[in-house]
């Protein structure tokens, strides 16, 4: 031997032990189940090294255990396939433990003098169960939060040893889940359930190896190489040892397929949200942070725990009291599988026990079974379970949009970010201070937004708010028929049918509108075509009179137009249409729309021969020189059709000109107050200079009449209506919300709205609420980009430093498209 | 394939036992590759994961504006750097990053150093110091660990005792049209002469 390992093997063996290892023979068994040991012990070395790579990254505190789990999953390479890869090898190791107890009693493998092999394999399942238990809290998540919250509030049942117990596992009194519990469940986990677990795995391997010669010696010999050991041996290495590595390549593929059971099929990774990262799909579940004033209906334990659940909801447990379902009967249970050894002392009693036995593990599958039916298909429970989870997915797939942003993760921790996200917190609010009067739900030529939902409302009798800050919604007060239907106005006392919007806007605006032969209109002496065509000061006798006075100083055109000329005329008056001096004049000011309408009427009527008749008689055109405004009334307007009205009755077209100018006006005080929406303080200046306040906006919005009523960037009349000047801007909501009986809003008029937040008296909504709530309903929350590279394996595809892997996905567009063709066909 | 083996005539006990000793010897090599392979999955995915701080960026090398032309003389003032950091998953925005010292020199040259010592990374201190000939009071740079001083302009005092290898480590310095005063903060590999980014 060489020197140095002999000087080596004198001092600690290793050389010698080596040799051993490699001369190491054992039991010639063919029974399958010998492989059961292995696999076992390669999970707990996989669940040691996993285990101590994540513990290296693991914050244990109320505002880190998320977000640093976060940080493994979505920042570390590999932390998602490692942090996977201990969550289902765990799942992997508690079910085969299992099946190596269940084994080891079925075949007698427990009795002497293998007792102790067999108390310590049980008592491994119970640490690896403790585990379970204790790791799903780490994560700090929603689901593991509310279900260690049930799990340890099991403790109360407990009579004198509850409460203290209970306090001492959560780590002081309620409301006690905190940083707290974290770290008593961080030692729990690592130490004493992990360690543990490791240490007991030693101490039943040394069992198992003791008892072999001895089981042998017994003569108690079993085809099982679990149950006892054969005279006959081979030696390990060679094709025990490949099988042992081909056993654990197996567990290992299994616990892969589990880790990317979410990315299997092309189909799958098509099927990802454009804005999650490929994580999102890979490894264990994230649900979102831990939210103390939150719930999770759904709630459930592992897949281990299933049978005690659903046996734990029993009816018979609600009638002899809870106590019985947690700590009598699994401890009677666990007590029976401890005492077996001295149950199934001969063969008799041990055939009894093999029957308690596969009784209880067919009760257990059967109960795993209906927990898992009852919430996903029984139709009483599974709807609210699939709601809960999916609402629980949509949180967690915004946590982790959130923790993505260029802001990153702030000191307060991830649910700070959650719990002033207008898109998870403005639906909340809403249906808690608004859906009692208000809906939200998509209408007219409002389609429904993909990240926009509607929210239910029973007895609607408020506006409809759904994308009250768009275009379409503030187009809407311009037409008296949507302003009466429920979707605005409709149920509400101040407005409704006499409310004075109403009431003016079928007097003035729309007058006409709604009836369609017109007549309405023209005999309607409010009515603004009445104001415009009309009127004994109307502007469209204005511009007339100023283009008449001008016209008649040139006597070679009005002897040409005497002969039939008109075109001299008709140029006049479209000149005087766009005199900025005429303009000026005009009462009241014509917006551009209407003024557009009036240059074509005014082009057009009346025809040719009616100019000719009027301009060929010297005495008419006397009375134009000496006073025009005879001449217009008693000349103009009489000979145009008998009577002191500008356009005939039946001439219908030129009021629908003119109607038409009117409604594109509407649409240009709709556009001007959308505007206003969408400013995030309301402009500033003075005067009539307002900064970025459109030209002619004021001009619109008097020749409809809005700021008779409304304030308007000081153009106001009276304040009798609300302040339109940043109208449903964040700004404007915030204060509108916070008391509408303000003056600058609905004042004495407000009709039920309440005041979340007045200057005096109690806040129903803070103003952080306030504030989320008017960003929510403009649709301002932050919209994450879609991710690229999203692959089978991660981020970039990045297997080794610089090496990386073809893009694997297929475009979502390409597979519809393949499959929609044959449909085609 | 053991039975093929036993089917063959056997010609020679030797070259039979060579022939098992070469499958013991692939089956054994087979095993512990592929026992090896497995463990490795998880080593491999935890090595990464614990190498990940090899793969961040600092904020070395951002400029920063810190002062303006007005308000600094001869005499080095502190400035503390800020910025938005982010602390493994915590992202903070005005975090300090770091001190600088800046002074303008008589010339009207702005000059900034790094307040870490190019030694061992102790803080440099703005101090007075007695001229032991002439007994006269100057403003030194000093730093209180290993007690080594430059003067205003980061040259060593006394380089032949001087502890660090180099002068205090320079900063890039930026003056806009208005006199405000950008600093490119950078750390340095420490203990060194040469001066080289970190």
């Amino acid at each position: 031997m060489n020197p140095f390992l002999k000087w080596l093997d004198e001092r600690t063996g290793f050389v010698t032990g080596c040799k051993k290892i490699a001369s190491w023979k054992v039991p010639a068994s063919g029974c399958f189940c010998r492989w059961l040991p292995v696999a076992i012990i390669f999970a707990f070395v996989v669940q040691g090294i996993t285990g101590v790579f994540l513990w290296a990254f693991y914050s244990p505190s109320a505002q880190t255990a998320w977000e640093s789990v976060w940080h493994i999953q979505y920042q570390i390479p590999f932390g998602w396939l490692v942090r996977g890869i201990h969550h289902y090898s765990a799942q992997v190791l508690v079910g085969m433990l299992g099946l190596y107890v269940v084994a080891l009693a079925v075949h007698g493998a427990y009795r002497r003098p293998r007792e102790f092999v067999y108390w310590t394999a049980l008592t491994m399942l119970l640490f690896a169960l403790g585990s379970c238990l204790t790791g799903d809290l780490l994560m700090w998540s929603l689901s593991g939060y509310f279900a260690t919250i049930t799990r340890v509030s099991f403790l109360q049942l407990l009579p004198w040893v509850g409460l203290p117990l209970y306090k001492l596992v959560a780590g002081g009194p309620d409301p006690a889940f905190g940083t707290m519990t974290l770290t008593r469940f961080t030692v729990l986990h690592i130490m004493v359930c992990g360690g543990g677990g490791f240490a007991l795995m030693f101490l039943w391997k040394w069992f198992d190896l003791r008892s072999r010669p001895l089981s042998a010696e017994k003569g108690c010999c079993h085809k099982c190489a679990l149950a006892c050991a054969k005279t006959e041996k081979r030696p390990f290495w060679g094709w025990e040892a490949l099988g042992a590595a081909c056993v654990c390549a197996l567990f290992l593929a299994v616990v892969l397929v589990l880790v990317f059971q979410h990315s299997l099929t092309r189909r799958q990774i098509a099927d990802r949200a454009p804005t999650l990262p490929a994580e999102a799909y890979l490894g264990a579940e994230l649900t979102s942070p831990a939210d103390p004033g939150g719930s999770y209906d759904a709630a459930r334990p592992e897949w281990s725990f299933r049978a005690l659940y659903y046996e734990s909801k029993l009816p018979i447990f609600s009638k002899i009291g809870m106590i019985y379902a947690i700590f009598v009967v699994p401890p009677i249970i666990l007590g029976f599988f401890y005492l077996l050894p001295i149950l199934g002392r001969n063969k008799f009693l041990h055939a009894l026990c093999v029957l308690a036995v596969a009784a209880l593990f067919v009760v257990f599958c059967a109960f795993t079974y209906l927990s898992y039916m009852d919430d996903y298909k029984n139709p009483d429970h599974a709807p609210a379970f699939l709601a809960s989870k999916a609402e629980a997915e949509k949180l967690a797939g915004r946590a982790v949009e959130l923790c993505a942003a260029p802001d990153g993760i702030p000191q307060t921790g991830a649910l700070s970010l959650l719990k002033k996200d207008p898109f998870i917190q403005g639906p909340k609010l809403f249906a808690q201070h608004c859906a009692s009067c208000h809906r939200f739900e998509p209408f007219g030529e409002l389609a429904e937004l993909a990240d926009y939902s509607p929210i239910e409302c029973s007895e609607p009798t408020a506006p409809n708010l759904y994308r009250s800050v768009s275009a379409e919604w503030i187009g809407g007060y311009m037409n008296v028929e949507k302003l009466l239907s429920d979707d605005y106005f409709g149920a509400t006392t101040s407005f409704g049918e006499k409310g004075s919007m109403v009431t003016y806007m079928k007097g003035r605006v729309h007058g006409g509108q709604t009836d369609k032969a017109g007549n309405f209109m023209l005999n309607d002496s409010n009515g603004l075509i009445s104001a415009v065509i009309a009127a004994d000061a109307s502007p469209a006798l204005d511009i007339l009179t100023a283009a008449f006075t001008e016209f008649v100083e040139n006597e070679d055109a009005v002897a040409a137009l005497a002969e039939g000329d008109v075109a001299a005329l008709k140029a006049l008056i479209a000149e005087k249409c766009d005199d900025p001096e005429v303009l000026a004049e005009l009462d009241p000011p014509l917006p551009a729309p209407v003024l557009e309408a009036l240059k074509e009427v005014l082009a057009a009527m009346p025809d040719d021969e009616t100019y000719q008749e009027i301009f060929a008689d010297e005495d008419n055109i006397e009375t134009l020189t000496d006073d025009p405004e005879t001449f217009l009334t008693d000349v103009y307007l009489a000979q145009l059709n008998g009577s002191d009205e500008p356009i005939p009755a039946d001439q219908t077209q030129y009021i629908d000109r003119i109607r038409e100018g009117i409604v594109a006006a509407c649409g240009e005080v709709a556009a001007i107050l959308y505007d206003e929406s969408q400013l995030e303080t309301p402009r500033t200046g003075s005067g009539t200079d307002y900064d970025g306040l459109a030209e002619g906006a004021v001009a619109s919005m008097e020749f409809l009449g809005c700021i008779d009523c409304h304030p308007f960037y000081g153009h106001e009349k009276s304040d009798h209506a609300c302040d339109l000047r940043g109208y449903m801007s964040k700004e404007w909501l915030r204060g509108f919300i916070a008391d509408p009986t303000d003056v600058k809003y609905y004042g004495a008029h407000n009709d039920r709205m309440p005041a979340y937040h007045p200057a005096d008296g109690d806040a129903l909504m803070s103003d952080d609420e306030i504030a989320i709530l008017a960003d929510w309903m403009h649709g301002a929350w932050y919209r994450a980009p879609e991710v690229k590279n999203k692959t089978l394996l991660g981020r970039d595809n990045e297997i080794f430093p610089g090496v990386k892997l073809q893009e694997e996905t297929v475009p979502a567009e390409a597979e519809a498209s393949a499959e929609e063709s044959p449909e085609k066909n | 394939m053991e039975n093929s083996a036993e089917n063959r005539p056997s010609s020679s006990a030797a070259a039979e036992e060579k022939t098992e000793g070469r499958r013991h010897f692939v089956k054994t090599t087979l095993a512990v590759g592929l026992g090896a392979a497995c463990v490795a999955v998880p080593v491999y995915g935890g090595a990464r994961m614990a190498l990940y701080p090899l793969q961040q960026q600092g904020l070395s090398g951002k400029e920063y504006q810190l002062t303006t032309l007005a308000n600094i003389d001869e005499t080095p003032r502190l400035y503390a750097v800020t910025d938005t950091v982010t602390d493994a998953w915590v992202s903070s925005p005005n975090q300090p990053i770091g001190n600088v010292f800046i002074r303008k020199t008589a010339d009207g040259e702005v000059q900034a150093f790094q307040t870490v010592c190019p030694h061992a990374g102790c803080r440099i201190k703005v101090d007075k110091q007695k001229d032991p000939e002439t007994g006269e009071e100057k403003t030194i740079f000093f730093c209180p660990c290993h007690g080594d001083a430059f003067d205003l302009n980061g040259e060593r005092l006394h380089p032949e005792t001087s502890k660090s290898a180099r002068p205090m480590d320079s900063l890039e310095t930026r003056v806009d049209e208005e006199g405000r005063v950008f600093v490119k903060f950078q750390s340095f590999r420490l203990g060194c002469a040469e001066k080289s980014p970190v």
